[in-house]
């Protein structure tokens, strides 16, 4: 609210700066009829006798304010410096907060305008316009339009209005002149005494804080009205700067900080909230579509082993489930049990039939087309959350299409469970086979050769995102470290898990602290699970030759905790695995090197629409086998619309992009977004670490923020100007950026 | 023994002779707590004399003086209301003239923190990254004035009224200064500590500085003049009772030019929803940061004793000092031996018990309220050299 009080009253001085910008003649013949109008006041005067003049003296036209609301309006054949007076005569009142008293024939105050041919203009009559006029006559004995204009600005920047053409009964301005009615009763004088000391006092140009005076009791009264000027800013000690338009300038540089300020708080925020939801909606068991594609690829291998063993049902049990097919010649059912509960549906697999002889050579060039309708259980482990109906469906067709040793694979279909749906409009991909050693069946087995995911088109509302949008591989490259290992490629692993137990109680959460040291060195666990009775941890990234009979004395697992009951141990048990291979993907090296998302995701009132591209530069030559720091070189760029929350859709793009410099890696990420009038562009050019560097910012108004960060602390030599001028200095104090302006005030960056 | 000697060689200003021995014991040890000036110490004498005095007194309320210095970690004990932070040093070289007057050199360096036990409870809270189950909220109020001055003082004392039974006397002194360090403020506001070891708080800074105690800020050096006055009335009755009221830096002030100032606003919830409906983010802090001519007010001391003669070797008293709100009550007991005269002393408000010794020319005191761990120290030292 303060700075927005500090904006408007910019604004209006802005408009006074740049009114005394023009000449200094002071008076002429007009050849067009001026207006002056306005309002009057001490308190409200009715009735009063409004007196203009030039600065000669010579009356230019005079009237009456009206007699209920003050106020009043006179034409004028005069262009120029005019002087405004108001007093009152037997005929005139005074509107008081009691009612209509006696205005006191001593009263008089003054305003004072430069006068425009042809114009209409605000002139008001208050105590803050007669403060002008005696500011205006200790300039110089002659009034210009150029010295009104100063004093005007003087005065308005000190008070935080626009002394002579703000209304004096409105807003803060309304609440100056009730400050200064209430000195003049505390300080037992009549608000004219008030007014000739303050003038006096401001007879400088300056506000020099001193205690005791009438300024300090008005800074003091208008303290008590929340008003907020640079007056009560400065405790009363203010010297409006020699150019008011650094003010302007400033104050605009504070905007354009709290817009940043507002943007980088605002993003960051919401890219909190949303890896929070996406990460819930990922976690969420509303729908688990790899139990379906499981599933739907166990199907598909019951189906072909019951037509090579010329079979029409096949049962088996994995955990608590039981899984059941039934049929023959493309024709089935399955059936998945568990308990009271049941999930089932059909299958029609045209081209499979029982007994033929291309049942064993299904996986031989051929279209094959698979259709599955019904329901599957929510994942591996059975749910039992209130609410929360343990079934999905899916209704999909996946062709595999083999030709050569390629196979391409398409798949369409829908899931849906508990008002989560997810189309699958399109996913396609391709996979390469060599033929491998021959069986006893006679037959080569199929050996992987890669696996390229291509397109994945998706629509559908999951946990509250609503996604519509195509992922494209745009491209491939084969990545010469990895194409040396094949397809697929067995490594040996190595590892071991465990867990803390309290016997008859339960682990205090965060309270547990174990590693294991080998070799002289010492590992944290790759895995941990608290919050159960149990901590359960598991360490899987050891050296592959290390073997649990060569463990000597120096090599232990250490680990201390705390038992809820404080009079139970607690206790440590592992479970021994390691020297074990796995299997993993080299895809003969080929790695997706281009992907492009082109679509939106939206949730409530967030949504992301437009077109994100990534670029792996390095695909081809980065090593990826054997243990090495080499860091990945991306390009990411992002343009569409970003909506936030209670922030306006802007137009926006982002870059980021890694490179390496001089056998340093140098990141830099470029934004720009747009919205209404506000278009503020931002780079930055840092070190791997984020540590050194550069940003900068600058939006449409001219306003450059150039930040040099060192040891990732925002350097002194850091500066915010605009138009190349000067208007604050970065600095960190206290762990905190800070901007100081060069008018002594001071602003953190968040 | 300066009285003393000075009355058996001056016959004329002579005292009666149970004033002397009085005298002898009354004066002979001061009591006073706070560093002070006493314009009734310094007597006229024919010989020119050097008159070196110092004294010191550090306190602290809510932890020891140690833990004061070392993060707040130790024992913990804040007073239920308002708790203070002191530091008080003195030092005065001058000469008294025949005329009665003294002159002389005075070095002061004063800093009394004043705070609410709502800012101590969560200052230490923060320190000790202390969390509590529930949210807690604080008022936050802390004042500070200090100052570091070196200056020219002089001062006179009279005998105001006399006659066989008793009498008064009053002194007074007036100083100059050349002010070098200042801390004149406070800091204001309310702040909420959650029980996820987060918090908030709204506060306002309104600081003059030569050292910027709240943040690091580098500033430019300047100076102050300061001004002030002392003044000093004893009554002392035939029947072996005196009273004692001093008042030192009255009216004191100090005019600087161009001192550093800050006016810091903090405002940890800094989000707001416009008028246009879009939310946006204030600065956490703001303010001003200027040079302004400020004119600092020193905070008055006060100290008054009733001392009671018990006989010609013990004496017993009781005195009270104030500064700021802050109130130090003690008691305190004399004795005259062959071998000097020897005071025991205790003070009720942070607990200290004191020493003093005088032997002729030199008087030394020292005063704790522990060793190790103390929250109160205190000490004082005197010597005459006549020439």
């Amino acid at each position: 609210m303060r700075t927005k009080l500090l904006m408007s009253t910019v604004a209006a001085c802005a408009v006074v700066g740049m009114v005394g910008c023009g000449g200094g003649s002071s008076s002429t013949v007009a050849t067009e009829t001026s207006k002056v109008s306005g309002v009057a006041v001490d308190d409200l005067i009715l009735n009063g006798v409004v007196e203009v003049t030039n600065v000669a003296g010579d009356v230019l036209a005079s009237g009456r304010t009206d007699a209920s609301n003050g106020s009043y309006a006179l034409d004028l054949d005069y262009s120029g410096v005019v002087m405004l007076q108001v007093r009152c005569d037997e005929n005139s009142m005074m509107l008081t907060p009691e009612g209509n008293v006696t205005c006191p024939s001593e009263m008089s105050l003054r305003s004072v305008a430069d006068v425009k041919a042809g114009v209409e203009q605000e002139v008001n009559i208050s105590p803050l316009t007669e403060v002008v006029v005696q500011r205006a006559q200790s300039m110089g004995e002659t009034i210009t339009s150029e010295v009104v204009e100063s004093a005007r600005t003087e005065i308005g920047l000190m008070f935080g209005v626009d002394p002579i053409a703000d209304d004096p009964t409105e807003g803060p301005y309304s609440d100056v002149v009730s400050a200064i009615h209430e000195v003049a009763e505390t300080t037992d004088a009549d608000v004219l005494t008030v007014i000739e000391d303050l003038a006096e006092e401001l007879s400088d140009g300056s506000a020099d804080g001193e205690e005791d005076t009438i300024l300090s009791a008005l800074v003091d009264e208008m303290d008590d009205l929340n008003l907020t000027n640079n007056l009560t800013e400065s405790d009363g000690d203010y010297i409006p700067p020699e150019n008011p338009a650094d003010l302007t300038d400033i104050e605009s540089a504070k905007a354009f900080m709290a817009e940043v300020r507002t943007q980088t708080s605002e993003a960051d925020s919401f890219i909190t909230t949303e890896e929070a939801a996406i990460n819930s909606a990922l976690e969420s068991e509303l729908l688990d579509l790899e139990y379906i594609g499981n599933s739907v690829n166990m199907i598909a291998d019951g189906i072909g082993y019951m037509s090579e063993e010329n079979l029409t049902s096949i049962e088996t049990d994995i955990g608590d489930r039981t899984y059941a097919l039934n049929g023959s010649d493309g024709s089935y059912s399955y059936t998945i049990t568990e308990g009271d509960k049941t999930w089932s549906g059909s299958v029609t697999f045209p081209g499979v039939l029982l007994g033929d002889e291309a049942v064993a050579e299904i996986y031989k060039e051929q279209t094959l087309t698979m259709n599955v309708q019904g329901t599957f259980p929510l994942g591996d482990v059975s749910v039992t959350e209130e609410g929360v109906e343990d079934s999905q469906s899916f209704e999909g067709t996946l062709t595999t299409i083999r030709s050569g040793t390629v196979t391409t694979i398409s798949l369409t279909g829908k899931a849906a469970s508990n008002g989560t749906s997810v189309e699958i409009k399109a996913f396609d991909a391709e996979l390469a086979y060599s033929e491998g050693e021959v069986g006893e069946d006679g037959n080569a087995e199929p050996v992987l050769e890669y696996l390229k995911l291509n397109k994945l088109d998706l629509e559908g509302i999951v946990d509250g995102y609503t996604v519509n949008g195509v992922i494209t591989v745009n491209a491939y490259t084969q990545n010469s470290s990895l194409s040396a290992l094949g397809g697929m490629y067995e490594v040996e692993e190595g590892g071991f898990g465990g867990y803390i137990s309290c016997s008859g109680s339960r682990v205090v959460d965060g309270s547990v602290s174990v590693t294991f040291t080998y070799d002289g060195t010492t590992y944290e666990p790759n895995y941990t699970d608290e919050g159960g009775d149990n901590y359960y941890f598991g360490f899987d990234d050891l050296p592959a030759n290390l073997e649990y009979d060569e463990l000597t004395s120096g090599d232990y697992v250490a680990f201390s905790a705390t038992c809820e009951d404080e009079s139970v141990e607690p206790e440590l048990t592992i479970n021994w695995s390691w020297g074990y291979t796995d299997e993993e993907l080299a895809n003969n090296g080929w790695v997706p090197s281009e992907i492009t998302f082109e679509g939106s995701v939206v949730r409530e009132n967030a949504a992301l629409n437009g077109t994100l591209n990534a670029k792996w530069l390095n695909a081809a030559t980065m090593e990826m086998v054997e243990d090495s720091n080499e860091t990945a070189m991306v390009e990411v760029s992002f343009s569409g619309k970003l909506q936030m929350p209670d922030r306006p859709e802007m137009l926006t793009t982002l870059t980021f992009k890694n490179a390496e410099v001089e056998n340093n890696i140098q990141n830099t990420v470029a934004a720009s977004y747009t919205y209404d009038a506000t278009v503020i562009n931002a780079t930055a050019v840092m070190d791997e670490a984020l540590e050194n560097g550069s940003i900068e910012i600058t939006n449409q108004s001219g306003m450059k923020a150039n930040m040099n960060i060192a040891n990732g602390s925002i350097d002194a030599n850091s500066t915010l100007t605009k138009d190349g001028h000067l208007l604050g200095t970065f600095e960190e104090r206290e762990d905190a950026a800070i901007i100081k302006y060069i008018d002594g005030s001071f602003e953190t960056l968040f | 023994m300066a009285l003393l000697k000075h009355s058996s060689r001056n016959r004329l200003l002579a005292p009666p002779r149970w004033w002397v021995l009085f005298s002898f014991i009354a004066s002979g040890v001061n009591a006073e707590i706070f560093p002070l000036f006493n314009p009734l110490a310094h007597s006229a004498s024919s010989h020119p004399s050097l008159e070196l005095s110092s004294s010191g007194f550090i306190a602290d309320d809510p932890v020891s003086l140690k833990d004061f210095f070392n993060d707040w970690e130790g024992e913990y004990s804040p007073e239920s209301s308002d708790n203070y932070a002191v530091e008080m040093l003195r030092v005065d070289i001058g000469t008294t003239l025949p005329s009665g007057y003294y002159i002389g050199y005075f070095y002061q360096w004063d800093t009394l923190i004043h705070t609410n036990r709502g800012f101590v409870e969560g200052y230490y809270r923060v320190k000790n990254n202390l969390t509590s189950q529930e949210d807690q909220a604080y008022g936050l109020q802390l004042a500070i004035n200090g100052i570091e001055r070196h200056g020219l003082v002089v001062s006179r004392s009279w005998m105001v009224y006399r006659f066989d039974s008793a009498k008064v006397t009053f002194g007074a002194g007036v100083y100059l200064s050349y002010d070098t360090d200042s801390q004149d403020g406070i800091l204001t506001g309310d702040g909420t500590l959650y029980s996820d070891s987060s918090y908030s708080a709204t506060a306002i800074s309104d600081y003059y500085y030569t050292d910027n105690l709240l943040y690091d800020l580098d500033v430019d050096d300047t100076y102050g003049i300061g001004y002030g006055m002392h003044i000093a009335l004893r009554y002392e009755h035939q029947n072996g009772i005196m009273i004692n009221l001093l008042a030192n830096d009255l009216f004191a002030r100090s005019h600087w030019k161009n001192l550093p100032y800050s006016l810091v606003y903090l405002e940890t919830e800094n989000q707001s929803i416009g008028d246009d409906g879009y939310v946006s983010y204030d600065p956490t802090i703001h303010g001003w940061e200027l040079y302004k001519d400020h004119v600092q007010h020193i905070e008055p001391k006060y100290h008054i004793d009733i001392q009671k003669k018990i006989d010609l070797h013990f004496e017993l008293s009781l005195g009270y000092e104030y500064c700021d709100g802050l109130g130090i009550p003690y008691i305190q007991t004399n004795m005259q031996t062959e071998y000097g005269t020897f005071g025991l002393q205790y003070e009720t408000r942070f607990g200290m018990i004191g020493v003093d010794y005088r032997y002729g020319h030199v008087s030394l005191s020292l005063f704790s309220d522990g060793f190790e761990d103390a929250s109160a120290l205190g000490f004082s030292g005197k010597i005459l050299y006549n020439f």
